[in-house]
């Protein structure tokens, strides 16, 4: 039921209502400010010579590709990912979200890219609800990175001991996928749970430096290896990397400051 | 011919219907080599047909075609004259901008650079197709006559129109390489960030990218801005990834191509727009193509990245995440770069104060690459580390190794130095002295030379050479009065007096050190030289004080140690045993954490009890040993648990005196001072309360009860729950009771949990004697080895010399053995079971060697002067008689087998019984 009423929101989302451009495979095209799906059409309101709105309905399978443009939210999101705020982030691309994965067989959707940014922040921050959400949407992206961290994430919902042993697997030195990231993320938390803080310093700090680019991982990593720090008595070295949340990552800026007192 | 190529694709074909009706064959003779890359047969055709007077609407692609030929034989001057022609014939001509484009580039490629930006800005003006192109080339040559400011106006206004077409982001692109370059890291560094993301798919070549990344973070780590260096560095993408974006970007144009001959088979009046559209997409194909194989065959740059990135993360002192980068690639199976990676590892780990993880990369670096360009660099920093973990004997061969293969590196005067250095710490100290010598002879004017010149004094000095150290030392002063060594020097010279006796002197020159350094560290040093002095001088009350000055001046242990306890001596030599006691408080008391303080409890409460005030030492142990019973780190215990078993063991004066109703119960008054009742239950008081016991019953002469207790101990209580103190004895304990594995168990634990332990020699021993057990001769060699060489074995050096020897002899090395075992029989204080022991093996020995008499008499030694260790008594009557009898003597076998068979303290032995079995075989009767 619950998945049912899932579908028939996002046939009513507004975020068709941006500027969007569908290619036909006959060559033309067609400039829209609103477009929905219903099954196997789409329909989208363009304007007639007179000016008059109308709206065309066109079978999926004669469009070529849509070029949805840029969708304000999900900018506001890779702004929040900047700041590594992944609560921000789930937050700003729940709805691209919903509604990419209606069009993700269609050409030219933002699926993967919404997924990117999704998918670490949930990693991250995302509540059991959301994970639960995750799983009933999820379609494949086709990006193997991608792909394979949404299966990680899943196991270490399902099969802790099984992705434990992706999580061995995938971290390794140099790797720089996401799935490697989320691995280190766990192994860093294991082993600050087993108070082996080599292990934990090793494994958070792998994230910092070979995965410079996943912003949302980061606040954690470095909260993580400055926890591993102070427990083996190396101050100055926490102190550094806390600062360095502090600065970088105000969202977390909390968290840091009760970790130097 | 990019340019050229393009503009023929359809143009000068469509006009050929009209171009010349008088030649068809011969035009499209031309035409056809031009399209094959015969650019001179094109031009002949051209010429051909311009000289036959070709006229009308077609003329005008000829003369276009004849300057792009021109331009494609790379003919530039031609070329540029032809288009100059072109633009003559026809200033309004539909080519005319890519006439004047095609002259500037013509001017750019005959160096005429100055012309080519106004003919560019021309091309700009007259707007249309070519005007983003020309900006791009304009902003090009700018950047490359050095006008920086001007070509990034150009790139400005050709990208503010946003990041659409691939000029525009070609000329981001260049402008952030530009802006880098002029030093505006920052507007160069927001460049790279915009093109990040979904522009990736349309940058023509994801390797200018690449670039871009490195020249932003370089010019940033240039500048010490470590964190956008950082920033910069992490937008570098990894080969396989720019492979990928590049066949990405392929498969989206032939898509694209595929999708335009849809749409022109369904409109078809598009046709030859869609044509001229699919042969840019074509050649954008082709340069994709060429841009891959380039990125395929480029070296990987992961090297160049990770290098980078660390470099950045050691300026920002973030040493662990530079040490990850490297192991990254010292990983790799890929040999580029191996040889920097493990150097730098070497240094970083050293840097990070873990030698031996340093020690480790930097021998995997020797072994892997011996004729490494950074030998010299790598051997000192291997000698280094290896005097960090107290590793002499490899430090010095490093250093040697350094010398030897790169006598004139620059690093040749430090390993020289460190070599001598490395030398005096191994008590080598003639070694030191020549090398100290070398050092000055060949860097007579390097960093070290005054402290070489010191040292070669305190070379002599710890040699026992005071003259040769007096001269040494006195030419220092007078060369360096006022030098940083001067005062140990000063202090050292008074030592040398102190060497011949001359107590005077030396009295004389302490006062006069002491007015001239006062509070320097050496000065404990000098107040116990000083005390030496007066003591040797008689004048004890001075001597006293200036120890007790000393024991709380001392910058070392040593001379804190020393100090105390000379003052003590001389204290219980004057028969002041309470005043050594309130020294020894009140040494307690200034300095609380002082490893002196066990032994300083010690003669506290010895003193107590000398005075008669028995029942105050036990309190004031139990006191003492409250304190400490629940920390495991604290393996003193131990010592001060047996001091008050001891005073438990006999009852009280008065009680004595007094006859008691109630006798005296010293497990009663160990456990009351203990508070055994009252204390928490754990295996680590456990074990201690069972120690207590242990020795109560050791000093009441109870072996058994004590061996129960130590049982329990071994038994009963994890070691992880011990200190040093207990798991040496448990250890020793277990292998008393032949359990060897178990046994281990506890030395590991020790050598785990103890590292900087005093009882470590025990775990070194405990391994080697199982080794020894297990025949395992050269692992037990190097445990014993180890014990004296690491751990200076102190408790266990005679277990382990003995244990040396038996390993040597195992192994066939009967002369090393020998002088090993004639070590322990004559030395004095460890005589006893060990000594039977050496004198039997001896025998042994000299059986081996096949000398049967020499045997005989080290055997005979054995059962005449230790008969009290049975074990070898036994042994050494049999080799006796098993000598005499390969000696030919049966009489005196026989004598000797008849001698072990009657003895009844033997009766036991299974020697014994052997004896009978052959006294009966020789006589049935």
């Amino acid at each position: 039921m619950r998945l049912l009423l899932l579908g028939i929101f996002t046939l009513c989302l507004p975020l068709g209502l941006h500027a969007q451009t569908i290619l036909l495979k006959d060559g033309k095209t067609h400039s829209t400010r609103e477009i929905r799906r219903d099954g196997n059409f789409l329909f989208y309101k363009t304007q007639a010579p007179d000016g008059a709105p109308s709206e065309t309905v066109t079978p999926l399978n004669q469009i070529e590709r849509i070029d949805f443009g840029d969708l304000p939210a999900l900018n506001e999101a890779r702004q929040f990912s900047k700041a590594g705020n992944s609560v921000g982030v789930i937050e700003k691309t729940a709805e691209p979200a919903a509604f990419f994965r209606n069009y993700s067989d269609v050409s030219g959707n933002q699926w993967t890219e919404v997924m990117r940014l999704r998918l670490p922040a949930l990693a991250v921050a995302g509540s059991e609800i959301q994970l639960t959400e995750l799983q009933s949407q999820w379609t494949p992206t086709g990006d193997q990175e991608i792909d394979t961290a949404y299966r990680l994430i899943l196991a270490g919902r399902t099969d802790r001991t099984g992705a434990h042993t992706a999580w061995g697997a995938l971290a390794q030195p140099g790797a720089s996928s996401l799935s490697a990231g989320i691995s280190w993320l766990e192994l860093g938390n294991a082993a600050l749970q087993a108070k082996q803080w080599n292990a934990a310093v090793r494994a958070f700090l792998s994230i910092e430096v070979f995965l410079p680019q996943q912003r949302l991982l980061q606040p954690k990593a470095l909260l993580g290896a400055a926890k591993a720090f102070i427990q083996k008595g190396e101050a100055s070295k926490a102190t550094a990397l806390l600062e360095e949340v502090k600065t970088e990552y105000p969202s977390y800026a909390a968290d840091a400051a009760s970790l130097l007192k | 011919m990019l340019l050229l190529a393009i503009s023929l694709g359809h143009d000068a074909k469509a006009q050929s219907a009209s171009t010349v009706q008088a030649a068809p064959e011969l035009y499209n003779k031309a035409m056809n080599a031009f399209a094959s890359g015969d650019f001179s047969e094109a031009v002949n055709g051209l010429e051909q047909l311009l000289a036959q007077g070709a006229e009308g609407p077609g003329a005008e692609g000829i003369h276009f075609s004849l300057a792009a030929a021109h331009f494609n034989k790379q003919n530039t001057t031609k070329a540029k004259s032809a288009f100059e022609n072109y633009l003559k014939l026809y200033p309004n001509g539909s080519k005319s901008s890519d006439a004047l484009l095609s002259i500037a580039q013509c001017q750019v490629l005959l160096g005429e650079k100055d012309r080519a930006v106004t003919t560019f800005e021309a091309v700009i003006q007259k707007g249309g197709a070519t005007r983003e192109q020309a900006l791009l080339s304009k902003a090009s040559l700018l950047k490359e006559l050095g006008k920086q400011v001007e070509a990034a106006e150009a790139l400005q206004s050709l990208i503010s129109g946003g990041l659409k077409t691939p000029e525009s982001i070609q000329a981001a692109i260049l402008l952030g390489v530009v802006e880098a370059e002029r030093g505006e890291r920052k507007k160069a560094l927001n460049i790279l960030e915009q093109l990040q993301g979904r522009f990736l798919p349309l940058i023509d070549n994801p390797l200018q990218l690449n670039a871009l990344a490195f020249d932003v973070g370089d010019a940033f780590l240039h500048a010490f801005e470590l964190k956008p260096a950082l920033t910069a560095y992490a937008m570098v993408r990894r080969k396989e990834e720019t492979i990928l974006l590049q066949q990405q970007r392929i498969q989206n144009l032939a898509k694209r191509i595929e999708f335009n001959f849809t749409a022109a088979k369904n409109d078809p009046s598009r046709s030859l727009e869609i044509t001229s559209a699919n042969n840019r997409l074509k050649t954008l194909i082709e340069a994709a193509k060429q841009t891959l194989e380039q990125t395929q065959n480029a070296p990987d740059n992961l090297f160049a990245l990770r290098a980078r990135q660390a470099a950045a993360f050691q300026e920002l002192g973030r040493l662990d995440e530079a040490i990850l980068l490297f192991e990254s690639l010292s990983a790799s199976s890929d040999k580029t770069g191996k040889e920097d990676t493990l150097l730098n590892l070497g240094s970083l780990y050293a840097k990070n104060g873990d030698p031996a993880a340093s020690i480790k990369v930097l021998s995997q670096l020797l072994s892997e690459f011996p004729e490494l360009k950074s030998l010299d660099s790598a051997l000192l920093l291997l000698g280094t580390q290896h005097l960090q973990q107290d590793q002499l004997e490899p430090a010095a061969k490093a250093f040697e190794s350094l010398l030897k293969q790169k006598p004139k590196s620059a690093q040749a005067p430090t390993a020289r130095f460190l070599l001598a250095n490395t030398r005096l710490t191994q008590a080598r100290y003639k070694d030191a002295v020549t090398e100290y010598q070398t050092y000055l002879k060949s860097f007579p004017s390097s960093d070290f030379s005054d402290e070489a010149e010191y040292r070669i004094g305190l070379s002599h000095f710890f040699a026992g050479e005071y003259q040769l150290a007096l001269d040494a030392l006195e030419n220092y002063i007078k060369k360096h009065p006022d030098g940083l060594f001067a005062p140990d020097a000063f202090y050292r010279i008074a030592a040398c007096y102190q060497a011949a006796r001359k107590s005077d002197d030396v009295a004389k020159r302490c006062v006069l050190w002491e007015a001239k350094y006062g509070d320097h560290p050496v000065s404990g040093d000098v107040l116990a030289l000083h005390g030496d002095a007066l003591a040797m001088l008689n004048k004890h009350e001075e001597a006293i004080g200036l120890y007790r000055k000393a024991s709380l001046q001392g910058a070392t242990d040593e001379v804190v140690q020393y100090a105390l306890f000379e003052a003590n001596k001389l204290l219980q030599k004057l028969g002041r045993t309470e005043d050594a006691s309130q020294m020894f408080r009140e040494f307690l008391a200034a300095k609380p954490e002082h490893p002196a303080n066990v032994l300083a409890m010690y003669w506290t409460a010895k003193g107590m009890h000398k005075v008669g005030k028995t029942e105050e030492a036990k309190a004031f142990l139990a006191d003492k040993i409250a304190g400490f019973i629940g920390d495991r780190s604290k393996d003193a215990v131990e010592q001060l648990i047996a001091q008050l078993a001891q005073l438990c063991a006999k009852p009280p004066r008065e009680s004595q005196e007094t006859a008691p109703a109630v006798p005296y119960n010293a497990q009663e008054s160990l456990s009351k001072h203990l508070g055994t009742n009252s204390l928490p239950d754990n295996p680590l008081i456990r074990a201690r309360i069972l120690y207590a016991q242990a020795e109560l019953a050791r000093i009441q002469r109870k072996p058994e009860a004590a061996s129960l207790s130590l049982d329990t101990i071994c038994d009963q209580i994890p070691p992880q729950a011990l200190g040093a103190a207990l798991l040496a004895q448990s250890g020793d304990r277990l292998l008393e009771r032949q359990d060897s594995k178990r046994a281990l168990d506890f030395y590991s634990e020790l050598m785990t949990s103890f590292p900087k332990s005093e009882l470590l020699d025990y775990a070194f021993n405990g391994h080697g004697q199982i080794a020894l057990i297990e025949n395992k001769p050269e692992e037990a060699l190097r445990w014993f080895t180890d014990a004296v060489d690491k751990v200076g074995a102190t408790t266990k050096l005679r277990d382990v010399t003995l244990g040396r020897a038996k390993a040597l002899l195992q192994l066939g090395k009967l002369d090393e053995s020998k002088a090993l075992l004639e070590q322990v029989a004559s030395t004095r204080e460890w005589r006893g079971e060990c000594t039977a022991e050496a004198v039997f093996l001896l025998g042994q020995l000299a059986e081996l060697k096949g000398d049967l008499t020499g045997a005989v008499q080290f055997y005979q030694r054995v059962f005449v002067a230790y008969q009290r260790y049975e074990r070898f008594v036994g042994k050494a009557y049999l080799k006796t008689a098993e000598c005499f009898e390969k000696l030919n003597e049966p009489t005196k076998a026989e004598a000797h087998y008849r001698e072990l068979a009657t003895k009844p303290r033997l009766s036991s032995l299974p020697e014994t019984q052997t004896a009978k079995q052959r006294l009966l075989a020789k006589d049935p009767q």
